[in-house]
């Protein structure tokens, strides 16, 4: 079999020229040590959650490693949108890589003017909505959690751009495919599915936690499985596109998020170990098209023979 | 100067040897052209351990030596944890992967007499910077403090003369670095109007001695550990709490810097120890 592959993919209205991207908050502001990191090569590079205000982020220590993976606790220390814009933005664009910018807030006119504060700005081809971040109208309880707080800050970023919006959903609800559902009604394009999984750990000689806000968001291959379960979940739930993210750390790993139906996927804390994780698992991706005799990797994407039937019949 | 970038190198353990009861040295082979690294710079070290998803491990670079178109990279370590352990195990001929070098290094003040502290494990990293600045800084003084015996090793070569400090009184100096030093500091031996103090060591040590060397007047630069998720500044992880400068007053991201790009060398004056994880 010879002949170009074809890795490009369509998220909605979005051409990416692989399905690989990098996830939000796991690769700082994308423009540091490209060469390490070979992002140059990438599908999309999702930037660190961009705030209105600069954030300091939490105390330390802010990670703690647990098998297959670690919690973190970072808080979203972000430069905030103005120095976003002036000092990062410039660095990342010169990679060449479709920017995906994460956005979040404390209210929905938070999302609302640093979405604003983005218009207009070269290199961006989405906004992906951090609705994880707390409410604090709600008390702090995080948007996600309410599928009508989720979908007031989509309908209120809606009316203020034209770019697709992806929402990223939290696992840590007790239907994803309600909250998901909502965000479609309000405007979505797409969805980023999962963020991390709530999770402990505890030192037993201290009694307290390894983190000194006691939870933290668990990632790592320790929640591949959970994740792509929920990816299905979102691909059945909606027929808007969904980009799958959680564990992924090899090719087969990526594989099996397009498989069950991501149109892209995102990699995360695999960087932390691997640095070009990321475009290795590109590489791999066209290995597996090689040997499998495929010339692209559309042919894959929702290929999963699900028990329980096709996502949409 | 500019830092070389950062390389991922698939690297030959040429030797992995106990050096004393609870301290190890291992050896690598690097391509020649690796490098080269500032002195206090570190590498994130693939530890091969059972499980395969644990992250890398960070150790400062203790020397690197250059011969026959390869580069020895020597780090010393101990292993307490679950990384370090699974290194220990790793035999010579085995390669493992390293990304580095990482992080800024310590940055020798023109002029004045480096006082070298290293405690525990903490003194390889001091090991280069001597060999780095001894054409410049002729004169200077090392100092190695340890526990006991079980953390006592020779130093090899040496920039400067050697001074002990054992806390169970077995060689040298009886009692902590901090006693040492007062006591060079009483006999006239380090003197602030002319010396600079370059450490590495566990945090609570460096911060006793940062709190010593300001009071006493002396410039002086830490190596902080911390616990890296990445090691090269996409994760946000290793917040170092820092004294806000004159033009930072207000900017209320101004309060961390990383340790991994930001260090692991800081300015003592810099860290707000208050807040570091101890």
């Amino acid at each position: 079999m010879s002949g170009e592959l074809d890795l490009s993919v369509r998220v909605g209205s979005v051409t990416l020229p692989t399905p690989v991207l990098v996830a939000s908050g796991t690769f700082g502001y994308g423009s540091e040590s490209p060469e390490l990191t070979r992002a140059g090569e990438l599908g999309g590079i999702v930037t660190k959650t961009i705030t209105l205000e600069p954030r300091r982020g939490n105390e330390p220590l802010r990670l703690h490693e647990t098998p297959a993976g670690l919690i973190n606790s970072i808080g979203l220390q972000n430069v905030g949108v103005d120095r976003f814009r002036e000092e990062k933005l410039p660095k990342l664009r010169a990679l060449g890589v479709p920017i995906i910018a994460s956005v979040g807030g404390r209210r929905a006119e938070e999302f609302v003017e640093t979405v604003q504060r983005l218009e207009g700005v070269d290199g961006i081809v989405a906004y992906e909505i951090n609705v994880s971040c707390p409410n604090v109208k709600e008390g702090g309880i995080e948007f996600c959690q309410r599928p009508e707080s989720a979908a007031e800050v989509i309908t209120a970023v809606r009316n203020v751009t034209k770019l697709p919006l992806w929402t990223k959903l939290s696992p840590n609800v007790s239907h994803i495919g309600v909250v998901a559902k909502a965000c479609a009604d309000a405007g979505a394009d797409a969805f980023t599915a999962v963020n991390t999984f709530v999770g402990l750990s505890v030192d037993v000689k201290t009694r307290r936690s390894h983190i000194p806000l006691g939870t933290g968001g668990v990632s790592g291959p320790a929640i591949r499985p959970l994740a792509l379960a929920k990816v299905r979940e979102t691909v059945r739930a909606t027929p808007l596109p969904v980009v799958g993210c959680g564990g992924i750390a090899s090719a087969n790993d990526a594989l099996q998020f397009l498989v069950v139906g991501a149109s892209a996927v995102q990699v995360g804390t695999a960087s932390f170990r691997v640095p070009d994780i990321a475009a290795r698992i590109q590489d791999g991706m066209k290995d597996f098209l090689r040997s499998e005799g495929l010339t692209s990797i559309g042919d894959l994407i929702g290929s999963y023979l699900d028990p329980s039937g096709p996502a949409r019949p | 100067m500019s830092l070389p970038h950062p390389r991922i190198v698939s690297a030959e353990i040429l030797r992995n040897d106990p050096l004393t009861k609870e301290i190890r040295e291992i050896v690598f082979r690097l391509p020649s052209d690796w490098g080269p690294a500032e002195p206090g710079q570190f590498v994130q070290v693939e530890c091969r351990p059972a499980d395969p998803f644990v992250l890398r491990r960070p150790f400062s670079i203790a020397r690197t030596r250059e011969g026959s178109g390869e580069l020895r990279l020597h780090l010393v370590f101990a292993p307490v944890g679950d990384g370090t352990r699974a290194l220990a195990a790793c035999r010579p001929g085995e390669h493992t992967s390293l990304v580095g070098p990482l992080g800024r290094g310590f940055r020798p003040i023109p002029g004045r007499r480096p006082i070298l502290v290293g405690g525990g494990r903490g003194v390889a990293p001091l090991l280069s910077l001597g060999d780095q600045i001894r054409k410049t800084h002729p004169e200077g003084l090392l100092l190695f403090g340890v526990r006991g015996p079980d953390q006592l090793h020779e130093l090899e070569d040496p920039a400067y003369p050697i001074e002990i400090a054992t806390q169970d009184g077995s060689v040298g100096f009886h009692g902590h670095l901090l006693g040492l030093l007062d006591a060079l500091l009483e006999e006239g031996r380090i003197r602030p109007d002319s010396d600079a103090i370059y450490s590495c060591g566990p945090n609570p040590m460096l911060h006793a001695l940062s709190d010593w060397a300001i009071a006493r007047g002396f410039p002086a630069q830490v190596s902080l550990e911390t616990l890296f998720g990445c090691g090269f500044g996409i994760c946000a992880g290793c917040a170092v709490p820092v004294k806000q400068s004159e033009d930072e007053v207000g900017d209320e991201f101004g309060h961390y810097r990383f340790a991994c790009v930001d260090g692991p060398v800081f300015d003592a004056e810099r860290v707000d120890w208050e807040g570091v994880r101890e």
